[in-house]
């Protein structure tokens, strides 16, 4: 499967390479990571694994996160559109 | 007493010049340092503005502050007054609140702007200060001066702890206290060497933090750099940078920077982790030394009294607290003879009680020993802590009071009884429904509901009807 940074395809890769993460870190079933439920409340990531997910992600896609813009995250799905983001901002800045 | 926590801490930093003794953190590219001169001035500064503002001996001040250099000249300026700082945490909620209020009902609040918000129903009537990066400001007066809190002049700051009562308890932490622990953390526990750089990330509202990471730097000459982040990308650079010698932190943010740590991880200006808060565990200990190349040194303490163990530079053993400090006595009260039992300490300078709470300083104490609601036995000298007794736990070092969640639970309706408990660093609920309902539907609203009434780390990571 080729990257294509404005395609469907490339950015379900990506989304399944973070859960991926996600799950192993928090040792929670990616099945759970729904849009809608809520990081903290739902799925109990706490402050200190939330960095250890964000530690994480920064070496695996090569990217520096500001933790600030995660402190206001609540939902997996903004989550996963934050760092999808990221991810492509950093591409188009090569 | 010869010496108060400000008088100690001004008589030192006059004798470092310019040398900088504070660095605070605001991001990754962001260090703001401060000398000894810059900071003694300072303290001396806010101290004659909050007597202008009202504050005198014996007023008691509740601090809702982060992190900052701001945080260690309005501590040292209080105490420069006799006044006397109440700590509150940034997280705490309304059952958390409701209580330091009313127990301690303080006439004046300190609070980061920003959290001015969440404190409002508790501002009436009181004076309020606040903080952001460029200023303290006074937002509203009182119309009288406060009375004086009944408190002898050895009580130094309100700590705010728990016993498994269901709710915070005030321990009277004296100037002694502090100023002993900070000695022997130091000259038996890190023995660092003037000029070192110390850096620390956890809560400066925590007792080890005050004694560890703020009056070991400022009586020692070290620097201390403050960070307000426990990102590991950030605190590496920061130890590459400013080639930082010593961290103090919690095994859990230990754990955290061990695992992010890659192979090109490489801290060479690094000797010696200072951890406390929680259990170390033979294993991390191992694997700490063998990532970083630093010694781990492993004390115990509580926030009636800290430290009541430590390891040494050059003698840490993995799985221990360490020997038991000078000037501190501990036994074991193990009562079917067993080496086990729970830890009891006496010390010339321990917490006097808790504040306005007669019944439960009573019920802490076996004649003049302090019962410290955990278990240990010695192996040798040095002090093994085995679990608690009392019905609180640990999640990611701060102490969390299992029977307060339980009550938090209870307020809602539909529930007429949970078990709570601790399990991995973190907590787990069982409730009885007082009707039936579908869990699945409820747990939303109950999570928002504990959110509103509790600190975030204390709401349950699961929670389960009773089988």
């Amino acid at each position: 499967m080729s990257e294509h940074p404005e395609g469907t395809l490339y950015t379900g890769g990506l989304r399944q390479r973070i859960e991926q993460t996600v799950s192993r870190i928090s040792r929670i079933a990616a099945s759970e990571f729904n849009d809608d439920v809520l990081i903290r409340e739902e799925l109990g990531i706490d402050s200190l694994m939330s960095m250890e997910i964000l530690a994480t992600l920064e070496k695996e896609l090569d990217l520096e996160l500001d933790e600030g813009e995660f402190a206001s995250v609540e939902t997996v799905g903004e989550f996963f559109a934050l760092l999808e983001s990221r991810y492509h901002d950093r591409r188009a800045a090569g | 007493m010869n010496h108060t926590i400000a008088s100690a801490a001004l008589d030192a930093l006059q004798q470092w010049g310019n040398h900088p003794c504070l660095v605070e953190l605001r991001d990754a590219k962001n260090a703001l340092p401060v000398s000894a001169d810059e900071l003694r001035r300072r303290i001396l500064d806010a101290s004659a503005q909050l007597s202008r503002w009202g504050l005198q001996r014996g007023t008691l001040v509740a601090l809702f502050l982060e992190n900052s250099i701001d945080f260690v000249v309005i501590l040292l300026a209080l105490v420069r007054l006799k006044a006397v700082p109440v700590f509150g945490k940034l997280e705490y909620r309304t059952l958390e609140l409701n209580e330091v209020f009313e127990n301690s009902n303080p006439p004046v609040v300190i609070s980061e702007q920003h959290h001015l918000s969440l404190l409002e129903p508790y501002l009436r009537g009181r004076t309020v200060i606040s903080r952001t990066d460029q200023a303290v400001r006074l937002v509203q007066q009182r119309a009288e001066p406060a009375e004086p809190a009944d408190l002898a002049d050895e009580v130094a700051s309100v700590n705010y702890t728990y016993r498994g009562y269901g709710y915070p308890l005030g321990a009277l932490v004296s100037h002694q206290q502090y100023l002993d622990g900070a000695r022997v953390l130091q000259e038996e526990g890190l023995q660092a060497a003037s000029g070192d750089r110390m850096l620390y990330s956890i809560p400066m509202s925590h007792i080890f933090t005050l004694v560890g990471c703020i009056m070991v730097p400022l009586l020692y000459g070290l620097t201390g750099i403050i960070a307000r982040t426990i990102h590991p990308r950030v605190l590496f650079d920061a130890i590459d940078e400013l080639r930082i010698q010593h961290v103090t932190a919690v095994p859990e943010l230990y754990a955290l920077l061990r695992r992010a740590a890659g192979d090109s991880t490489q801290l060479p200006s690094l000797q010696a982790f200072v951890c406390g808060g929680s259990v170390l565990s033979d294993s991390e200990y191992h694997a700490l030394r063998e990532t970083f190349g630093v010694e781990v040194l492993h004390g115990y303490g509580l926030t009636e009294f800290t430290p009541v163990s430590r390891n040494s530079r050059g003698k840490a053993r993995a799985g221990t607290v360490g020997p038991v400090c000078q000037g501190v006595e501990c036994r074991i009260d193990s009562k079917d003879g067993s080496a086990a039992g729970e830890i009891l300490v006496r010390t010339g300078s321990m917490s006097a009680g808790y504040y306005r709470r007669p019944r439960e300083s009573r019920q802490s104490r076996a004649g003049d020993w302090l019962r410290t609601g955990d278990i240990g036995h010695f192996d040798g000298d040095h002090l093994v802590f085995d679990a608690e007794v009392k019905l609180t736990c640990k999640v990611n070092g701060v102490i969390v009071d299992l029977e307060e969640i339980r009550r938090a639970l209870c307020l809602d309706p539909d529930i007429a009884d949970a078990i709570v408990r601790a399990h991995q660093n973190s907590v787990e609920a069982e409730i009885v429904p007082a009707r039936h309902f579908a869990l699945n539907e409820k747990i939303s609203q109950i999570r928002a509901s504990l959110k509103q009434l509790l600190a975030p780390y204390k709401v349950p990571k699961t929670i389960n009807l009773q089988r």
